[in-house]
């Protein structure tokens, strides 16, 4: 896959507390990446050093192939971005908006201006002064500025703020066409997982400024089954346990009056049934306890990070 | 250079459509504009109409009459009963004075000069006139008086000249002839040949040959004031001797008398160019303009300091927030997220800035003019400089534009101040209201300094209030556009002791590229958190 951005060994502080250290990723072309961390990890800071808001102290950023220190203008031409809140000049139409933003960008005339608003469902109210928008409605000409001159990079800090669920679907069906149909890097940060595993096809994992993991989202799959644990409904909690040899008395999770919960996978389920069934020990169920995203992120960063 | 322009056309685009901005250069253009009409309102309160009524003239010759009388039986009284010597001197006096107003009334009520507009009984020549025809008429009434036994032919002659002038002087002002009035005065010089000093008596003479050029009307019709038009033709024929003879006269006040110096080359220069401006314009038709009721000159200057005003706060306000109100707001993230590098933002910023200074002050010029033309008929003379010995001239509102850019040195500066403490704090507040306070401080220090007895000292010259203020050092010659009141204040005016143009520019050029360096480098390195 074509490498659309390149973060290498990236790192910043503000006065002596580091913010960013020593972060390398790559984030390819048609492929949604997913930025995930808690509030404060550094997600914005990093995103904020790629779209030139903030200096990089050490370490390299490439665009396209572009250096973004020495080559700005042109590695920043293939980017199209949203920080924080899309913040538009309250005074001025969403129109005049992207007009205003279109002089900054070559080759985007009247018609991408229309095209950009139509793509986020924003042509009807688009002549309206934008401080009587509200915050989904920045959010959607914020997209349409990002969009309006066809970056190849596009990067989104927390892009569901603020929309409704059915804009939120929306956004994703408009980034994963972006991505997948016309091979489009997106880069999108967020503290929420759910929205991460519907949307994303690589996560990158932030924590206090160190970046924990890269994994697609068929690894964290692959994770997240492998972490599942099933529950035995048994009278004979203390008997069954007696019973397990210790391997699978290392797989034993949680107990209680009626049930124990074991570590295993549902291809094992036949296995320790058969087991308890010579002891004569009665089983009355079983319940797969499916692990959750977290779970498996909770697993691959030792517990040290909390999402929200 | 095209993101240059998209950052410079953005921000253009932005300010016109800020309310805040819409409503003060509203403000410029209004108050430019129709400020003349209200001072042209208050002063037609005091309507341009005859001088006086009849009934009015000859109440006054009533009381005149009566009053002489009543003097003349006092005088008799006082003489008879020996009474003191400065008491009937006084009462002579009176008694004198008395006559004289008996008799401009008694002329006033013959020739029904109380018809006339009241400009023509106060700013023309006639009551100079009229001044010179009682002093004829006590003259001959003196001669009268003289016993019989005493009178010569030295006498006859004195008469007979002063009752010549009496009939010269009576035609010219039943006719209102000036050519005759000033043919009149020139011909008394000619009695003084023998006893006033040629300095004093050639400047004089030349003066009055000067005059009918300058006004053929003497004031008559109300376009000059004859005393401004004396006193612009005393000017210049002082000049052309002072230049011809190589001296300087120098008034000494204190003793009230003339000083005779010998000319330096430096103001041998200035005398020269002032000289041939005054030469053309006289030579030009474009007196009048400059001599005009200064009235209208006040209002001119009133309208532009007013309108001024909202310059400055338009000025502050899009330089004081042009970058702070953006990373309050946040929409500094559109410009940031562009393929534009820093210095083109703040560069384009810059530009806009500049471009608003000159619109904001093209609309002052615009709009004190046309107001003041409309509403004032105010004319506005071009301005005049000596270049290699020519004479060049400016059409006014060119000129005018350029003036006020110049003498809003100090606005550009501050503008610049407002800009960089933009890029330096987000909160738009500072940025507009320390240039602000800086600009009302300017004005109360330089009073302080002019009312204080401290005297101009070396360091003073790196001071910006002396280097700001540059209209006057750029534009010598502007003080020609009010001819009278420059005249009447430059013979008491000393010179200024103010560093030299070429000091002051450099001055200020250094001022505003450190004002610009200090943003543009907090603005190229900031990081946006």
């Amino acid at each position: 896959m074509e490498v659309a951005l390149r973060v290498n060994h990236v790192s910043k502080s503000f006065g002596k507390k580091k913010i960013i250290d020593d972060v390398s990723f790559e984030l390819n072309r048609g492929e949604v990446f997913g930025f995930l961390g808690p509030n404060g990890a550094g997600k914005t800071t990093m995103i904020k050093m790629i779209t030139g808001f903030l200096s990089v102290d050490n370490g390299k950023i490439e665009i396209n192939g572009f250096d973004h220190h020495s080559q700005y203008e042109k590695a920043m031409a293939s980017i199209g971005a949203i920080v924080e809140n899309p913040e538009l000049y309250r005074d001025l139409s969403a129109v005049e908006n992207l007009k205003m933003y279109a002089r900054l960008h070559d080759n985007v005339d009247h018609n991408r201006i229309q095209e950009a608003l139509e793509m986020v469902g924003m042509q009807d109210r688009a002549r309206e002064k934008t401080k009587k928008y509200s915050l989904g409605m920045k959010q959607r000409v914020g997209l349409a500025m990002a969009l309006l001159h066809r970056p190849q990079v596009l990067i989104l800090d927390e892009p569901t703020n603020g929309l409704d669920p059915a804009g939120i679907r929306e956004l994703r069906d408009i980034l994963k066409k972006l991505a997948h149909e016309e091979q489009v890097a997106v880069m999108v940060s967020s503290h929420q997982l759910s929205e991460m595993q519907l949307m994303c096809d690589r996560v990158g994992v932030i924590s206090t400024g160190r970046l924990l993991s890269v994994n697609t989202m068929k690894e964290l799959t692959l994770i997240k089954e492998h972490e599942s644990s099933q529950r035995l409904l048994t009278p004979d909690v203390e008997k069954a346990i007696l019973s397990l040899s210790d391997e699978w008395k290392d797989k034993v999770t949680a107990q209680a009056e009626d049930y124990i919960d074991l570590q295993i996978n549902k291809a094992q389920i036949n296995d320790i049934l058969r087991v308890l069934l010579d002891q004569d020990i009665r089983v009355f169920g079983i319940q797969t306890i499916e692990s959750t995203l977290e779970d498996a992120f909770l697993n691959i960063t030792g517990g040290g990070l909390k999402i929200e | 250079m095209n993101k240059l322009w998209g950052v410079y056309t953005n921000e253009m685009y932005k300010q016109f459509k800020r309310p805040a901005v819409i409503f003060l250069s509203l403000f410029i253009v209004m108050s430019g504009f129709f400020l003349p009409a209200l001072i042209n309102i208050v002063m037609s309160f005091s309507p341009d109409t005859v001088s006086e009524d009849k009934a009015t003239v000859e109440a006054q010759i009533d009381y005149r009459r009566n009053e002489n009388k009543r003097l003349v039986d006092e005088l008799d009284k006082a003489t008879t009963s020996n009474a003191d010597e400065y008491y009937i001197d006084d009462l002579q006096r009176q008694l004198q004075e008395n006559s004289r107003q008996l008799f401009l009334a008694e002329v006033n009520l013959q020739m029904e000069l109380y018809n006339e507009p009241s400009y023509v009984m106060t700013d023309s020549f006639i009551p100079h006139a009229l001044s010179s025809l009682s002093n004829a008429d006590e003259e001959i009434r003196a001669l009268n008086s003289i016993e019989e036994s005493e009178r010569d032919d030295s006498w006859a002659d004195t008469l007979e000249k002063e009752k010549q002038n009496y009939s010269i002087l009576m035609d010219v002002i039943k006719n209102k002839d000036f050519a005759a009035y000033n043919a009149y005065q020139l011909d008394g010089y000619s009695d003084l040949l023998s006893f006033m000093p040629e300095y004093e008596l050639t400047p004089r003479v030349e003066a009055l040959e000067w005059l009918p050029t300058i006004d053929p009307t003497g004031g008559t019709d109300g376009k000059i004031i004859y005393d401004d038009a004396m006193s612009l033709a005393r000017y210049a024929s002082n000049l052309k001797y002072e230049l011809e003879n190589n001296v300087e006269f120098s008034n000494d006040y204190i003793n009230e008398s003339q000083n005779i110096l010998v000319l330096s080359e430096d103001k041998r220069i200035d005398k020269q160019h002032e000289y041939d401006i005054l030469l053309y314009k006289i030579n030009n038709n474009q007196v009048a303009e400059s001599l005009q009721d200064p009235n209208i000159a006040m209002s001119k200057n009133v309208s532009v300091e007013f309108s001024n005003f909202f310059v400055s706060i338009l000025i502050f306000l899009a330089a004081g927030s042009i970058v702070s109100s953006e990373l309050s707001s946040g929409s500094i993230k559109m410009l940031i997220v562009a393929p534009v590098r820093r210095w083109k933002i703040h560069t384009g910023k810059f530009l806009a800035l500049i471009t608003l200074f000159f619109i904001s002050l093209f609309l002052l010029c615009l709009a004190t003019n046309i107001g003041n033309t409309v509403f004032l008929e105010f004319k506005g003379t071009p301005y005049l400089f000596v270049n290699n010995g020519e004479v060049v001239s400016i059409p006014y509102f060119i000129y005018d534009f350029i003036y006020l850019v110049v003498d809003h040195t100090l606005l550009f500066v501050l503008m610049l101040l407002a800009f960089m403490l933009s890029t330096l704090s987000r909160h738009s507040a500072v940025g507009i209201a320390v240039p602000f306070v800086l600009m009302m401080l300017t004005t109360w220090v330089n009073m302080l300094l002019m009312i204080l007895p401290i005297g101009k000292k070396r360091w003073m010259d790196f001071i910006y209030i002396y280097n700001t203020d540059l209209s006057d050092r750029v534009f010598p010659m502007q003080k020609f556009f009010n001819l009278s009141e420059y005249i009447d204040t430059s013979q008491y005016m000393s010179h200024s002791n103010l560093p030299t143009l070429s000091f002051s520019v450099i001055y200020v050029l250094i001022l505003c590229v450190c004002l610009f360096y200090i943003g543009f480098d907090s603005f190229t390195r900031k990081d946006i958190k």
